[in-house]
């Protein structure tokens, strides 16, 4: 069929059928017609696809930020892919839904709003402003086109526009800030008896029998984790013996191959200098350079003329000082003269990019290679010397040792036997922690590896600190019923404190009973073992009460006249409160400071709100659909 | 394969068949480029209008933050009057009313959330305009007109608009109205703590003996 079409397609009849097609093609572009195959859908946000491909790329470039943001800290191990993921493509679909919708509604930003923006942002300025080349340079090391990237841009600040309407047009009326603020400053006046658990301790008796039914009744939290203990090698450069002290021939050799970069000094020339710049005039700045270098000629003092005369406003008041140079730091057209001068002579007038200058060499420090006899030398090569050959014989063993573990795989005998190792064992320890070795975190990850733990194979060398160790289990135990015996104790106690607590609660029943019949709260507690408290007016937030206790007191209900709310309260540290709130009083009303002060803070919440409801009614508008969800998706290390 | 011969009778048929129907073609072609012509125009018309009225909010919003008033009235005038349709000049009425509640003059605002009302074509827009008008007016002391914005369709502001009726239903002394839409405001949000602090405290407030 498709040999049909292309035998017809020939002559006049193609020309004919490719001009068809080109129409539609002249208006709406290629793009619209090469559809993702092979590509599979992602999501769908009203009339949006998001393809694999797109949400890869995204997801790659957000784990690539995150990664250099976390930087040291982060860890591939706690990184939770599945989770990293679901953010990416929330985000995508978000943003994909905020900015169709923005585009319907009809925001769009023209060309000036896009400048503007660009223009403020720092990284494209030079100077303080807005540079085209930096601009360029910048995008084009992140591998950005300027015309997508513009397209991008536009896009944001159309939805940042939207988001504006809502956002930034929100207000706090004074009623608002009035009722808000009469919550937060409103003072309660509380007295409470606290029932101190622990006094009740002691009376709390637990038999044999209640701590066995406690352990059947939670035998399941009662495990202990897995553990393990590791032997392992150590391979580490202190270990390794120092290579012999080297002949004279071998230090000969170094030292020819280090002369130039380690035992040489630069020359180096200190110089002084005139400046003419070349103002309107070239040449008429010449003519001025030539006049100061024939006063110098008739031997005038170059550090006077260069006072007088320079327009080197750095080095004019020292008399034209520059200082001590050394090769490569001056142009080129400057150091080429300077260093084919001799002493005291004067150079110029020579072009350089600043202008006209005069040169003069003061004074030489000539370039010195230290000798191969001297001792500092001699010393240098051989510790240079011995520290390269156990590089080098690290490097080896290193090798051995990874190549020797593979092929043992069942025992760290051989290798040790081989590298004349010890072979060292380390304490048990879990997945939470252990010490030494197993205190780092990589060698901790291995051990619980399957290799390891289950296959009873060697590790690959890790390093830890300087030193490379590879492990293999020596003992290992599975997570375990703890018996009865370990825990009894902790139940005991647990069992008391719980009895104690359920104690301190009677007694704290039978107080408000008496309260609640009439009995003033002073003498009633006195009869009982609790502590009366009196901090008087509570506000939300106080120091020196707790937190959990305040709340309760924020929470109960106004009380009557003359008639006090009362209520009773465990708290989570096991004590138990009886609590009278006597009195709720309301502050004055805010002051027009107060009200300024308060506004941003209730005017943001507000907006908040506002916007968040708003974004729903878009959600209603475009919706967004996971079609399927790239749980597969690779990670960029996984690639 | 192709042969000299078929292709004679190719052109011959195609002639034959371009005599009967270029006319009906010619047409078709015509209306068809006539109407992708006019869509496209009137998209760049529209993309056009967008970008205008989009320069005019932005120079409007940077005068407010210059504090010049007067040059961001002139531009928010601009927009309502010649922009009624885009989303800028709902935008722009916004802000004039925020502003206006920020200076004081309430009437000002009301005036500005009404023209919302009366021109925005989107549904959230209008109601994020009833909530708003309805808060002006209590804060005017008018808590009867303000209930009456908060009748009717809520969507998915409902529980802004239960928690203003329960500031307002509490200013009047009614207590047991004002516990009732503080609840129902609260647990619309039961999903998101930490959001409701304030709601919160504004139902603990009110608490009775259970």
């Amino acid at each position: 069929m498709l040999q049909q079409i292309r035998d017809r397609t020939s002559g006049i009849v193609a020309g004919f059928i490719v001009a068809l097609l080109i129409v539609p093609f002249a208006f709406f572009g290629i793009e619209t017609f090469s559809g993702g195959g092979g590509d599979p859908v992602v999501a769908k946000v009203g009339k949006q696809k998001i393809h694999q491909s797109q949400f890869q790329n995204t997801y790659d470039q957000r784990y690539r930020q995150y990664v250099s943001l976390m930087g040291d800290n982060f860890k591939p191990e706690d990184f939770k892919a599945d989770d990293f993921r679901k953010l990416v493509l929330d985000d995508m679909t978000q943003e994909a839904m905020l900015r169709q919708f923005a585009d319907k509604a009809g925001y769009r930003a023209n060309d000036a709003v896009v400048f503007d923006y660009l223009s403020r942002i720092p990284a494209f300025q030079k100077e303080g402003k807005f540079d085209t080349e930096t601009y360029r340079a910048v995008l084009a090391r992140q591998g950005l086109e300027p015309t997508r990237f513009e397209e991008q841009v536009r896009n944001s600040i159309a939805i940042e526009q939207m988001r504006g309407g809502v956002l930034e047009t929100a207000f706090i009326t004074d009623a608002d800030v009035q009722q808000a603020w009469r919550l937060a400053m409103q003072d309660r006046v509380v007295e409470y008896a606290l029932f101190d658990s622990s006094k009740y301790l002691a009376q709390a008796s637990v038999s044999d029998e209640q701590v066995k039914a406690r352990y059947e009744q939670k035998k399941a939290q009662l495990m202990a984790p897995e553990r393990i203990r590791l032997a392992y090698v150590e391979l580490s450069q202190a270990q390794l013996a120092q290579a012999s002290l080297p002949g004279q021939d071998v230090l000969k050799t170094i030292y020819d191959a280090e002369k130039a970069a380690r035992f040489t000094t630069q020359e180096q020339r200190k110089a002084s200098h005139i400046l003419v710049n070349f103002g309107a005039d070239k040449a008429v700045a010449r003519k001025k350079a030539e006049a100061l270098a024939a006063q110098l000629k008739g031997g005038s003092d170059f550090a006077a003329l260069a006072r007088a005369n320079s327009d080197d406003t750095g080095s004019k008041e020292q008399g034209g000082d520059l200082g001590w140079i050394k090769r490569g730091q001056m142009p080129e057209s400057f150091e080429k003269e300077l260093f084919d001068l001799k002493t005291g002579e004067v150079a110029g007038p020579i072009e350089t990019e600043f202008g006209w200058q005069l040169i003069r060499l003061d004074e030489l420090k000539p370039s010195v290679t230290r000798a191969l006899a001297d001792a500092d030398v001699q010393q240098e090569l051989i510790s240079l010397y011995q520290n390269r050959e156990l590089a080098k014989r690290f490097q080896e063993q290193s090798e051995k040792l990874e190549q020797l573990a593979f092929e043992n795989n069942a025992s760290l005998e051989p290798v040790a036997k081989e590298l004349g190792l010890q072979v060292q064992t380390t304490d048990w320890f879990t997945r939470e922690a252990g010490s030494g070795i197993a205190a780092n975190p990589a060698v901790l990850q291995a051990a619980f590896s399957p290799e390891v733990r289950d296959d009873n194979e060697n590790s690959k060398p890790i390093t830890v600190g300087e030193s490379l160790v590879v492990i293999r289990k020596a003992e290992y135990e599975a997570p375990r019923q703890r018996p009865l015996a370990e825990v009894a104790d902790a139940l005991r106690e647990e069992l008391r404190a719980e009895s104690a607590k359920t104690q301190a609660q009677a007694e704290a029943k039978k107080l408000l009973a008496e309260l609640r019949a009439g009995k003033p709260l002073a003498e009633a507690v006195a009869a009982t073992g609790a502590e009366l408290r009196q901090p008087g007016a509570l506000k939300r937030v106080q120091q020196g009460e707790e937190p959990q206790l305040l709340r309760a007191v924020f929470k109960l209900p106004r009380p009557a006249a003359g008639k006090p709310q009362l209520s009773e309260l465990s708290l989570d540290n096991g004590n138990v409160a009886v609590l009278a709130l006597t009195e709720v009083r309301d502050p004055v009303p805010a002051s027009a400071a107060e009200i300024a002060q308060l506004r941003p803070r209730l005017r943001e919440m507000q907006a908040g709100a506002e916007f968040t409801a708003y974004q729903k009614v878009i959600g209603e508008k475009v919706k967004v659909k996971l079609v399927n969800p790239p749980a597969q998706a690779a990670s960029p290390e996984e690639e | 394969m192709t042969t000299h011969y078929d292709d004679e009778e190719q052109v011959e048929n195609l002639k034959r068949w371009w005599k009967e129907n270029w006319l009906a073609l010619a047409v078709g072609l015509g209306i068809g480029l006539a109407g992708i012509v006019g869509w496209e125009q009137w998209k760049s018309y529209r993309t056009g209008q967008s970008e205008q009225a989009s320069q005019i909010y932005e120079d409007m919003k940077k005068a407010v933050e210059a504090g010049k008033g007067e040059d961001a009235q002139v531009a928010g005038d601009k927009l309502l009057k010649d922009f009624a349709a885009s989303p800028y000049a709902t935008d722009a009425a916004l802000l004039l009313a925020a502003k206006a509640v920020e200076d004081g003059k309430l009437d000002d605002a009301l005036k500005h959330l009404q023209w919302v009302s009366a021109n925005s074509k989107d549904a959230g827009m209008q109601r994020l305009s009833r909530l708003r008008q309805a808060r002006v007016l209590w804060a005017q002391g008018k808590p009867e007109d303000a209930l009456k914005q908060l009748d009717g369709e809520a969507g998915e502001y409902g529980h802004l608009f239960d928690e203003l009726r329960g500031d307002i239903k509490l200013a009047q002394g009614d207590r047991d109205a004002a516990r009732q839409a503080y609840d129902k405001a609260l647990k619309a949000q039961a999903d998101k703590p930490g959001a409701t602090e304030l709601l919160q405290r504004k139902l603990d407030d009110l608490a009775v003996q259970s």
